[in-house]
């Protein structure tokens, strides 16, 4: 299946490009994402699918948006 | 006396008198500093209806027991006095370096009275206050003031926004450090006080040297062992939400009647951080560092509340205008928010787009109130009254919402609500919970289970600007460790819940002064535009029935009645004589 993905901040550097469309595995998880894309499993992030904050364990499905964020605040 | 020194002075700017004034155990204890020490002071003092530009109102400048010390994030002071922006309680805390002088030159705070004659300033010196004449700084904006009075010591002044009547001007300290958002600045130019110059050479005594050291320690491990203070906010400083607050769709665009503007990457922390050589410029013992400047120029990066109201709330897309309005604003002494939601709203009311040009001219305009920004100086509320559209005016209790839309965080949207200062993210950083996931995450787009935890957090972040140290290390920091060092700094033992039940008084006083200057249950609301329409988000619009239904366990929560009335019983619990 395809998701769309997006990078942020210093989550950049792990790719040439801010967006891409990945193909992954049916019944892909989060994490199962993060290693595609090659960011080690101790990176501090924040990851956003289709607008909402989730956790590494969270299933994936056709056409999601994955936003992927070093771990931030502010205000 | 340890952490505390003890004394305040009272200053009367009438009488042109200085003198100092006890401080007792049980006031200290029960209110801490800061914020605290002011909303008593206030409370004590001022009579309700008291205009809050006439002399009969009170400014309070005032630093905590840690600050001085060198407990991380402890450098700051917090100025309280009566807004003219919104007629409330009005409380707001800076870093830098002035908060810390204070206490070197022998006092914890001081409360201003009265007005003077002609302009004037104030030099406080190693305990030792005198009134000085100031006729040559009148005029001149906070950068020239800063420059010309840093040779005597640190400086809070205002600029020319404070000394012309803008209803949202800021103190500045230590060039551009801000008290910002309801207008202390303007209380100050009201007092005909143009500036504090502080100057000491005390340490602040800490009454177990051992067991502070310790804790310092565990602080400082935490800070570091946390990426948000010790990664996040030191390379990208607070501009690097932009990108995820609109992706979010919750950033607040053209005045709020949208939540995600096109060009969010152009004004973002990633664009900033790759046009220009930064350097950062820390306050004092913070290991954070969050402020940063361009490293030739020394000119100041944006905060993000500062790049939302002026880039996507006034839709511009060019982060050196942003960059220019802000140093305007700093300049002139000025609230970068009101003024980014004032300049949106008047574009909503003449339906038309600002050039980049426009906006730099009306932030000016606005500063020197001339021509337009004569009407635009008082803030969105009043200038949309006097249009007879009051509903594109984005505030509560008069003060602009920050850069947060609430349709899409409803913890945030109660917390703007029951705000006791008006619209405002610093009360309760729900952001905090319903998108970073910190503490703990929680479902952003429901009512449930927020009111209590509103609430907590309200009470929490009280304590914390009356300690007064800086919410960006309570991503790390908990209670239980400022309860800690405070203990070992004062000789007091403190725990989480003794700093909770001090926010909570606190939260509770400036309650009660609020209802005297006639304010209700009406007033917990939020703009009829979020209720009736959805922000380009379909069904997102609050549902009225919730949020009223929220509203009213929050009171619960509160111990208060269901007019948001303080209970009898919970203020006897409190020690708060109504």
């Amino acid at each position: 299946m395809k998701v769309n993905v997006r990078l942020f901040a210093s989550i950049r550097k792990y790719s040439d490009k801010r967006n891409l469309e990945i193909d992954i595995q049916e019944h892909s998880t989060v994490g199962d994402l993060l290693s595609k894309l090659g960011i080690p499993q101790n990176e501090p992030l924040l990851v956003i699918v289709n607008e909402y904050t989730q956790r590494k364990n969270t299933l994936l499905k056709e056409g999601d948006t994955i936003s992927i964020f070093p771990i931030i605040a502010g205000g | 006396m340890f952490g505390w020194i003890g004394r305040i002075a009272m200053v009367d700017l009438t009488e042109r008198k200085a003198e100092f004034a006890p401080l007792s155990r049980e006031f200290l204890r029960e209110y801490l500093g800061g914020r605290g020490f002011g909303v008593k002071f206030l409370y004590d003092l001022l009579k309700p209806g008291v205009d809050p530009l006439s002399p009969e109102n009170i400014l309070v400048f005032a630093a905590g027991p840690l600050t001085g010390t060198s407990c991380p994030t402890s450098g700051r002071f917090a100025a309280v006095s009566k807004s003219p922006l919104t007629g409330t309680m009005f409380d707001s805390n800076s870093g830098g370096n002035f908060g810390p002088e204070l206490k070197f030159a022998g006092i914890d705070g001081l409360v201003i009275s009265g007005r003077a004659e002609e302009p004037v300033y104030i030099e406080i010196h190693n305990g030792k206050i005198s009134i000085r004449e100031g006729k040559h700084l009148w005029g001149k904006n906070t950068r020239e003031v800063t420059a010309e009075l840093s040779k005597f010591g640190k400086v809070a002044c205002i600029g020319k926004a404070g000394e012309k009547g803008v209803r949202f001007a800021n103190i500045m300290n230590d060039y551009t450090h801000t008290c910002g958002r309801g207008g202390l600045g303007t209380v100050m130019g009201s007092k005909n006080l143009k500036a504090i110059v502080v100057k000491g050479k005390d340490k602040v005594p800490i009454f177990d040297a051992g067991r502070y050291e310790k804790y310092f320690q565990d602080i400082i491990r935490l800070i570091v062992a946390s990426p948000v203070s010790s990664k996040g906010l030191r390379e990208y400083g607070t501009a690097v939400l932009v990108n995820l607050i609109n992706y979010m769709r919750i950033f607040p665009t053209g005045n709020f009647r949208f939540s995600r503007f096109d060009f969010a990457e152009e004004i973002s922390g990633e664009k900033i951080n790759s046009s220009f050589s930064i350097r950062k410029a820390p306050c004092y013992v913070c290991p954070i560092a969050c402020k940063r400047e361009v490293r030739d120029t020394r000119m100041e990066i944006p905060e993000y509340e500062t790049i939302s109201m002026f880039g996507a709330s006034c839709r511009i897309s060019n982060i050196r205008t942003i960059m220019e309005a802000n140093r305007l604003c700093n300049d002139y002494g000025m609230d970068t928010i009101t003024a980014g939601s004032t300049i949106a709203c008047l574009s909503e009311l003449n339906g038309k787009q600002l050039t980049d040009e426009e906006l730099v001219k009306l932030v000016e305009l606005i500063g020197e109130r001339r021509g337009i920004g004569h009407e635009l100086s008082e803030g969105s509320m009043r200038y949309a009254r006097a249009h007879k559209r009051p509903y594109i005016s984005m505030q509560v209790k008069g003060l602009e919402l920050p850069g947060y839309d609430p349709r899409g965080v409803l913890g945030l949207a109660l917390g703007y609500a029951t705000s006791n200062r008006g619209g405002c993210h610093l009360r309760a950083y729900m952001i905090g919970p319903e998108i970073f996931g910190k503490p703990k995450l929680v479902n952003r787009l429901t009512f449930s289970g927020k009111s209590g935890l509103v609430q907590v957090i309200q009470n929490l972040f009280t304590a914390v600007d009356s300690l007064v140290v800086c919410k960006f290390a309570l991503f790390s920091v908990g209670e239980e460790e400022w309860a800690n060092i405070l203990s070992a700094v004062t000789g007091v033992d403190f725990v989480s819940e003794s700093l909770l039940e001090i926010g909570e008084r606190v939260w509770n006083i400036e309650r009660l002064f609020n209802l005297k200057e006639k304010f209700s249950s009406r007033d917990d609301t939020l703009p009829e535009r979020f209720f009736q329409e959805d922000g380009g988000v379909d069904g997102r619009n609050i549902n009225k029935d919730d949020f009223l239904a929220s509203l009213l366990e929050y009171y619960r929560f509160r111990g208060w009645d269901s007019n948001g009335i303080p209970t009898e019983e919970k203020l006897q619990q409190l020690n708060i004589q109504r």
